[in-house]
């Protein structure tokens, strides 16, 4: 025997924990450390039948209530809101629970899922959702019982009966939240989380490159975009962004690019992309160096290579790029050399002397980038993620003292020295790297994988990409992530699918809702099915119809011949000859009410086997069923007469 | 639906037909009732004021079906021995001979039976029922067939015995004649009495013929499970229904189910249907019904029917 109240504490603590774990990720430390310490004292609570008085968790929550309250601000709306949602859910499940109780659980649940919407919208919102509604489900009707019945016990089969009737409740929903998902209107951001990002700050790519504003720099791990494309080889994956070309002393930024720069034609492999951006508010898109055409977005394309859009895209975007793999991009009128030779005013005397001499000693661009990569390696830098140079002059620092920074003070210095000794420089910023995915075909590329590499023009030659981080004593293997190879399929499996997720239901927008439409209209015309595809279909639709008739089915068999028969008369007789029945009817009545040979017949006939007890010939199921089809016709033809 | 060729049917609505058309006019369902309370082996109470042909009808009804009739005036001081006959000394034989009363007789009216006193009343409903008189010992059978139209005033309150509820449970059937329509009626006051006409009204069938009948209906229609789950439903309706202190009967249903077996009959059918029940169930069972004391003035006909119509018939 299994007791109700036991079923009903499982469940209730399996929604509590669905509606927190997607708000993990979003919650205050405070949040984060109430509702596991509450929802490990209301399991032991409830196991020893011991807890404070209720207004201690009144108080508790009045409490948080004030605190969270006074943290709400125009600009945090919802965090707050959040955390308090979290907060009265712990008080909940520490406290007592009456059939009440539960119920604000679930409801505090739901809503706490829900929430997370607003920050995320991954694929696993769906499973969470899913789980959550078929629990809640069977707790609601669990919760019936345990009303009527607080100290309820029901045996092992009779759980599993009334479980599955309850799990009528979500089977049902599922072909509606189709029919749902075609018709009704989405969002494709998480909304909070999109619009309220203002004064936050970027991780990974950023529009300018600041070298020593931080002693160290995360390893967030989220997704910047993701690109379908063959595969390529790791060193070969420079995922351009964004070009820098003024440096003011400690930040490099973007400025106009100077007119009168003609860029030749680039040779190369020639690799096609589609590529799915994560929802930013960066307004350049990336591509594999170097992009050469863009398609299915509004962009521009820029001189310097740089992928623009004009605005911040306001819905997800998808773009397809065709780029040219190569080192170099030639250039066939010449640059404007003063401008990408330009130095701020103050630049550390150390490094002045160093750019100078080696301007000196080389006699080509070419050279002088030898030289300067001969004098990187020579020092023995170090790429590294924490104690970073900092103070008045990160790049002197590092450079002299330190000997350890990441790609900014590589990128940043060299090309300050290039510039120092007389070769126009410029720094790219992107991505190095990517993930192959071979369960969807495409690269992940997250956060961490930002890079910042230098660009220097070599007369005669064009841009050259150098990429100073290689240069480090370090470098090797820096891009390579270790992880158990399980761990590493169970990712890809998750992200691929996230990845179709996005694909087939975030960015599905009135647009396809559109073009589904007009497809099915056109596809319905000429249904043709390509002959491979026909015996797969069937293959699927076969167990899917079958299952569709299981139930259709069961219902037929409860109900006899005989009383489908009857029932299809009544209809006939409702419809056609417009009488009133009652069930306290009986069919004589009815036929003469109605005075139609052809029910009399139906009825003398029907009546005749029913009420002798006996079940109805082949022959006379016939016979009826055209009888009935003659009312039908007799009608029209009298309403065709008339 | 073409009616079944049943043994003495089309006689019994020649009955019918004939003394509905002809001397008993508007009184077709007064008729047909009283044939239903007689295929089926019952009685009949016509309960109305009086004046409207009760005992015409009685009259009628025996010279139609050709058998002998017997006349009971119900007065507080009626003694039984008054309808079942007593013995009478003969001085010439030297012994007591026994005097058949009018009970010994095919069709027996029964006037105001509520006038009767509860013993005399008692004597009459046991001959009814047992259908044999005993008498000093010894034992009568009475005739076959045997029918008792009795009827009773309800108006009237002074002076009366009402029939209690266990002697109502034996007539198989109550109704009321009522007023005939009114171009009937006229043409009645106008021509007067038909009670000269009755006399001679020519037999149409004989005891036997009733009594064949009778038997076709017992052994030919066939009462099936779900028309007898039908009537069985009725009946526990009016057991669990919150006005009616006691419902109707087992030999309440057992009527239910034989009058509708004669209506089966008569209507050429060898099988029953809800519609049969449904034609019979108000007379045969409304007289059934005793109210709680609060809804004592409930017209348990319109009780009854409304009860009626909540209990959906079988269709399959």
């Amino acid at each position: 025997m299994i007791r109700i109240r036991a079923v009903l504490d499982i469940l209730g603590y399996g929604t509590a924990l669905l509606g927190f774990f997607p708000l993990c990720p979003y919650l205050d430390p405070l949040s984060l450390v109430v509702f596991p310490a509450a929802f490990f004292a209301g399991i032991a609570a409830d196991r020893t039948g011991r807890r404070p008085a209720s207004w201690v968790f009144t108080g508790a929550a009045l409490l948080f209530f004030g605190y969270y309250f006074l943290q709400f601000h125009r600009d945090n709306l919802v965090g707050p809101a959040v955390n308090l949602l979290v907060v009265f859910l712990a008080v909940r499940l520490a406290g007592e629970k009456t059939p009440r109780h539960y119920l604000q659980i679930f409801a505090l649940s739901l809503f706490a899922l829900a929430s997370s919407s607003l920050f995320s919208l991954s694929a696993a919102f769906l499973v969470f959702l899913m789980v959550m509604l078929v629990l809640i489900a069977f707790a609601l009707v669990i919760l019936t019982f345990y009303q009527a019945d607080a100290s309820l016990s029901v045996s092992r089969p009779g759980l599993g009966k009334i479980l599955s009737v309850a799990a009528i409740m979500p089977a049902g929903a599922v072909p509606l939240m189709f029919l749902f998902f075609a018709i009704l209107p989405r969002t494709q951001y998480p909304l909070w989380g999109f619009l309220n990002v203002a004064g936050k700050k970027e991780v990974g790519f950023a529009e300018s490159v600041r070298p020593g504003s931080a002693a160290s720099i995360g390893e967030a791990r989220s997704i910047v975009f993701r690109a379908t494309c063959e595969r390529l080889p790791q060193n070969e994956l420079y995922w351009r962004g964004i070009v820098l070309n003024t440096f003011d002393g400690s930040t490099w930024a973007r400025t106009a690019v100077p007119a009168g720069e003609v860029p030749g034609a680039v040779r190369g492999h020639v690799v096609r992309q589609t590529i799915y951006p994560e929802p930013s508010r960066n307004r350049y898109l990336f591509a594999l160096d170097i992009p050469r055409q863009v398609k299915g977005v509004r962009a521009f394309l820029a001189t310097d290579f740089v992928l623009g859009l004009p605005s911040v895209a306001a819905k997800r975007l998808k773009y397809d790029v065709v780029s040219i793999i190569s080192r170099t991009i030639p250039v066939s009128r010449g640059i404007d050399s003063a401008f990408y030779l330009r130095l701020p005013p103050r630049v550390p005397e150390r490094m002045l002397v160093l750019g100078r001499r080696i301007g000196e000693r080389g006699k080509d661009e070419g050279e002088k980038v030898r030289l300067l990569e001969q004098f990187y390696r020579a020092q023995r830098l170090d790429y590294a993620t924490k104690d970073l140079p900092v103070g008045d002059d990160p790049l002197d620092e590092f450079l002299f003292v330190e000997k350890r920074g990441h790609c900014e003070y590589f990128a940043s210095s060299f090309a300050v020295l290039l510039r120092a000794a007389g070769v126009p420089a410029r720094l790219v910023g992107g991505y190095l790297g990517g993930e192959y995915n071979d369960i969807g075909g495409y690269y992940v590329v997250s956060d961490d994988m930002a890079h910042v590499w230098v660009e220097a023009y070599i007369t005669g030659r064009g841009w050259i990409q150098i990429d100073p981080s290689s240069f480090a004593a370090n470098f090797a293997g820096r891009s390579e992530r270790l992880h158990a190879r399980f761990m590493r399929r169970l990712q890809m499996y998750a992200d691929a699918l996230n990845y179709y997720w996005n694909l087939s239901v975030i960015s599905y927008d009135l647009d396809r809702q559109l073009q589904v439409i007009t497809a099915a209209g056109s596809s319905l015309k000429g249904v043709a099915l390509p002959g491979r595809l026909r015996p797969a279909l069937l293959w699927w639709l076969v167990p899917l119809v079958a299952i569709g008739l299981i139930p259709a089915a069961r219902t037929k068999r409860r109900f006899s011949r005989e009383e489908r028969l009857v029932a299809q008369f009544l209809a006939v007789a409702r419809k056609r000859f417009r009488v009133e029945t009652t069930p306290a009817t009986g069919l004589l009545e009815l036929a003469a009410a109605i005075g139609n040979p052809a029910v009399d017949r139906f009825v003398a006939m029907y009546c005749g086997a029913v009420y002798r007890d006996r079940k109805l010939s082949s022959d006379e199921l016939r016979t009826l069923r055209h009888l009935i089809r003659t009312m039908n016709a007799d009608r029209r033809e009298k309403e065709r007469s008339s | 639906m073409k009616p079944l060729d049943l043994p003495k049917r089309d006689e019994m609505l020649n009955v019918i037909d004939t003394l509905a058309a002809t001397y008993l006019k508007g009184k077709v369902r007064a008729v047909r009732l009283a044939l239903i309370a007689l295929l089926s082996g019952g009685h009949i109470l016509l309960e109305d004021i009086p004046g409207l042909g009760k005992t015409t009808l009685a009259l009628a009804l025996s010279g139609a079906l050709g058998l002998s009739f017997g006349r009971v005036q119900c007065t507080s001081d009626l003694l039984p021995s008054d309808i079942t006959g007593l013995s009478i000394f003969n001085r010439e034989e030297n012994r007591f001979r026994f005097i058949k009363g009018p009970i010994f007789n095919n069709i027996v009216l029964v006037d105001e039976i509520n006038r009767a006193m509860p013993k005399t009343q008692s004597a009459l409903l046991e001959a009814m029922e047992e259908r044999r008189v005993t008498v000093e010992g010894v034992t009568y059978s009475l005739p076959e067939p045997f029918l008792v139209i009795a009827t009773q005033n309800p108006m009237e309150q002074v002076g009366t015995y009402p029939l209690p509820e266990s002697q109502l449970d034996r007539f198989l059937i109550r109704t009321g004649i009522g007023y005939p329509p009114e171009d009937i009626e006229k043409s009645i006051i106008r021509y007067g009495s038909i009670r000269d006409d009755i006399k001679n009204i020519p037999p149409l069938v004989g005891g036997e013929d009733v009594l064949e009948a009778r038997r076709a209906i017992r052994e030919q229609v066939f009462l099936s499970e779900k028309v007898t789950d039908y009537i069985y439903a009725i009946v526990a309706a009016t057991r669990a229904n919150p006005f009616v202190l006691s419902g109707i009967s087992t030999r309440g249903g057992i009527n239910v189910a034989d009058a509708a077996r004669t209506n089966a009959y008569l209507q050429g059918r060898d099988y029953v249907m809800p519609e049969d029940v449904k034609e019979v169930a108000v007379p045969v069972s409304s007289h059934r019904l005793v109210c709680r004391a609060e809804n004592e003035s409930l017209d348990t006909e319109e009780l009854f029917g409304s009860i009626l119509e909540n209990i959906p018939v079988p269709l399959a």
